[in-house]
């Protein structure tokens, strides 16, 4: 239990961080979010399946892309529309459905981005007061708080790229609880269920059944999680648009190119490689349940190392990397540069809402600037600077990676 | 307490000056928003698009166009020529090479000082281009016109910053009900933060 003055504090770094959170809110903005939610809003009108129902109606829609979300994202964000609509105001469809240029001109945008990103709110704030319970020392806890709620990474994923990955990075963050606490099928559970919003947690599970004591807990585990992610896709794996727009999208193609050709067609997958040597490693070596946060680590560093990431992935390990900050400091400097590089990489991408473009809300003006890609481009070949980065980052991530698996040994 | 004030000032202070820093390394403020890019034109030896405009600034530096290089086979001069009313009054050309298929690409040239309210027309001609390595021009259904972005030369950059800043309280204003309840909500966030007993405040 916190005394009272712990308690003080808290509620004071509490309101802090959410005033941050407040003024960031409306004032930034990744068209992420309004794809997302244009096609979400179909919800309200009844589709279910969403998957076949874009491929179906493209010339109709102003916005043709994809949902490359799995089936939870589509309902959650759906059903939050449904319930807050009337807070929106009547031009709110309107805006969603404008593609033009001109859109983020309209009276209300911010009053949209708002209400939109207020989930994030919850959710990051949840994922706050989560961290605090994976200690029961008091300055350990307050320490965690603060490192969420007052990290510059987390920020600027959640709220200035509208990151919906919130959603699943709560309930991994919960699942590791679960786990460290012993619950390991309802930690598996968790997974499956956060693989319903997006894939990426279903690369925790084989970590999370090493961990299991039995081979019962290990059927348990495998049920649970690929079960429940099962039970969540079955309805919409008749659908030729959901195989495409999910199974063969981003993180997967992504995680499966990038080879060294052996020849007669074969490759070794960079990625796949390095996360099975993690594995192996693990399999064979005695393990107790709190490493388990240096495998997500370790897998999730492999992962931004092999593949050409999306900013936003970064989110995923955030959460672990804050509770390992919290038991070890001197780690901060090396993961504070890596983050930097990381953050650089996609930055130098040649997509505007990679940087400048985040601003246009506030004024068009802001689409007339030079991206970092052009103004870089005319000294040096960008690509270039990025395959330094990259591999620097790669670097860094295989020292701490190497660090965590020797060193790691905090008992939750 | 002392890291997430810290933390805070300087979140606080990012989020005022960054748009101020990054719009002072604007050098060109667009007249217009784009018109819609509808259909297109194949340009080529013989074909010559015209388009009139009004100036709405002084200091007219640039016209942005959207063209299609298809397959990126045009690798001749496309020439853009101002003129007021019969008399050229600049010249630029850009080269096919340096045009992506689809992309958007600004010809440049010395600004036109006292260009304000001034009525130009713009042709565009490619004299050496065959049909078959025609670049082709998007037009706009709306305005039956080239969809054309006229640029200018920015004249004061602490006018820009203001009229940055201004237009977020204008455009927030605008809708009065969200403003309202949002500075309503920082307000009250604050008073809670500053009636929230500080720690040093009680004996333990």
């Amino acid at each position: 239990m916190f005394n009272l003055i712990t308690k003080l504090e808290l509620k004071r770094v509490l309101i802090l961080a959410i005033i941050i959170r407040v003024l960031l809110m409306p004032f930034s903005f990744h068209p992420d979010i309004k794809v997302y939610n244009f096609q979400s809003s179909f919800l309200k009108k009844g589709i279910m399946d969403i998957y076949s129902y874009i491929p179906l109606n493209k010339d109709k829609l102003s916005i043709k892309e994809e949902y490359v979300y799995f089936p939870l994202t589509y309902f959650s964000i759906g059903a939050y529309q449904i319930i807050t609509i009337p807070l929106f105001g009547d031009d709110f469809i309107d805006w969603l459905s404008d593609a033009s240029q001109t859109a983020n001109e309209r009276v209300g945008v911010f009053r949209y981005l708002f209400l939109l990103k207020l989930p994030y709110l919850f959710f990051d704030l949840i994922i706050a007061f989560l961290l605090m319970s994976f200690f029961s020392n008091n300055s350990q806890k307050r320490k965690v708080f603060s490192y969420w709620l007052f990290n510059p990474f987390s920020l600027v994923l959640v709220y200035v790229f509208s990151n919906i990955d919130i959603i699943p990075v709560t309930l991994t963050v919960l699942s590791l609880l679960l786990a460290l606490r012993k619950k390991i099928t309802l930690a598996a559970l968790l997974l499956g269920i956060a693989a319903g919003f997006k894939g990426y947690p279903l690369l925790f599970i084989p970590f999370l059944l090493l961990y299991s004591r039995s081979l019962k807990e290990r059927i348990l585990v495998s049920f649970f999680s690929f079960g429940m992610f099962f039970i969540i896709i079955a309805p919409f794996l008749g659908s030729s648009g959901f195989r495409e727009a999910t199974l063969t999208s981003g993180l997967t193609t992504r995680l499966l190119t990038g080879g060294i050709n052996i020849g007669f067609g074969e490759s070794l997958i960079l990625g796949i490689v390095s996360i099975a040597i993690l594995f192996f490693y693990r399999l064979t070596a005695h393990n107790n349940i709190n490493t388990l946060i240096t495998d997500y680590i370790s897998l999730l560093l492999l992962l931004y190392s092999f593949m050409h990431f999306h900013i936003q992935w970064f989110l995923w390990i955030l959460p672990f990397v804050v509770l390992i900050l919290t038991i070890q400091n001197r780690l901060i400097p090396l993961f504070f540069l890596l983050g930097i590089i990381g953050f650089l990489i996609p930055f130098l991408y040649q997509d505007k809402y990679m940087s400048v473009g985040l601003l246009t809300v506030i004024s068009p003006l802001y689409n007339q600037l030079s991206l970092p890609y052009d103004v870089l481009s005319r000294i040096y070949n960008v690509n270039t600077i990025q395959g330094i980065l990259h591999s620097t980052f790669l670097g860094g991530s295989l020292v701490l990676i190497n660090k965590l698996l020797k060193e790691f040994d905090h008992e939750f | 307490m002392n890291f997430e004030i810290k933390v805070f000032r300087l979140t606080f202070l990012v989020i005022v000056t960054i748009p101020a820093l990054l719009i002072l390394s604007l050098n060109e403020i667009p007249g217009r928003v784009q018109p819609s890019l509808d259909f297109t034109q194949k340009i080529y030896e013989g074909v010559v698009l015209e388009q009139d405009f009004k100036s709405v600034n002084n200091n007219l530096t640039a016209i942005g166009i959207s063209i299609k290089n298809p397959n990126l086979v045009n690798n001749k001069d496309i020439i853009l020529t101002i003129f007021d009313g019969d008399q050229i009054l600049e010249k630029a050309v850009l080269n096919g090479f340096n045009i992506p298929d689809g992309s958007f690409v600004k010809f440049g040239f010395p600004a036109l000082k006292q260009s304000k309210n001034n009525t130009y027309s713009f042709i565009l001609t490619a004299p050496n281009v065959l049909s078959i390595e025609a670049l082709e021009v998007f037009l706009s259904d709306s305005e039956q016109s080239i969809s054309f972005v006229d640029f200018y030369l920015p004249q004061n950059s602490i006018y820009l910053i203001q009229n940055v800043y201004f237009g977020i309280l204008s455009k927030l204003f605008a809708d009065r009900f969200f403003a309202l309840s949002y500075f309503s909500l920082i307000i009250i966030l604050c008073i809670c933060l500053i009636k929230a007993p500080k720690s040093r405040n009680f004996k333990t």
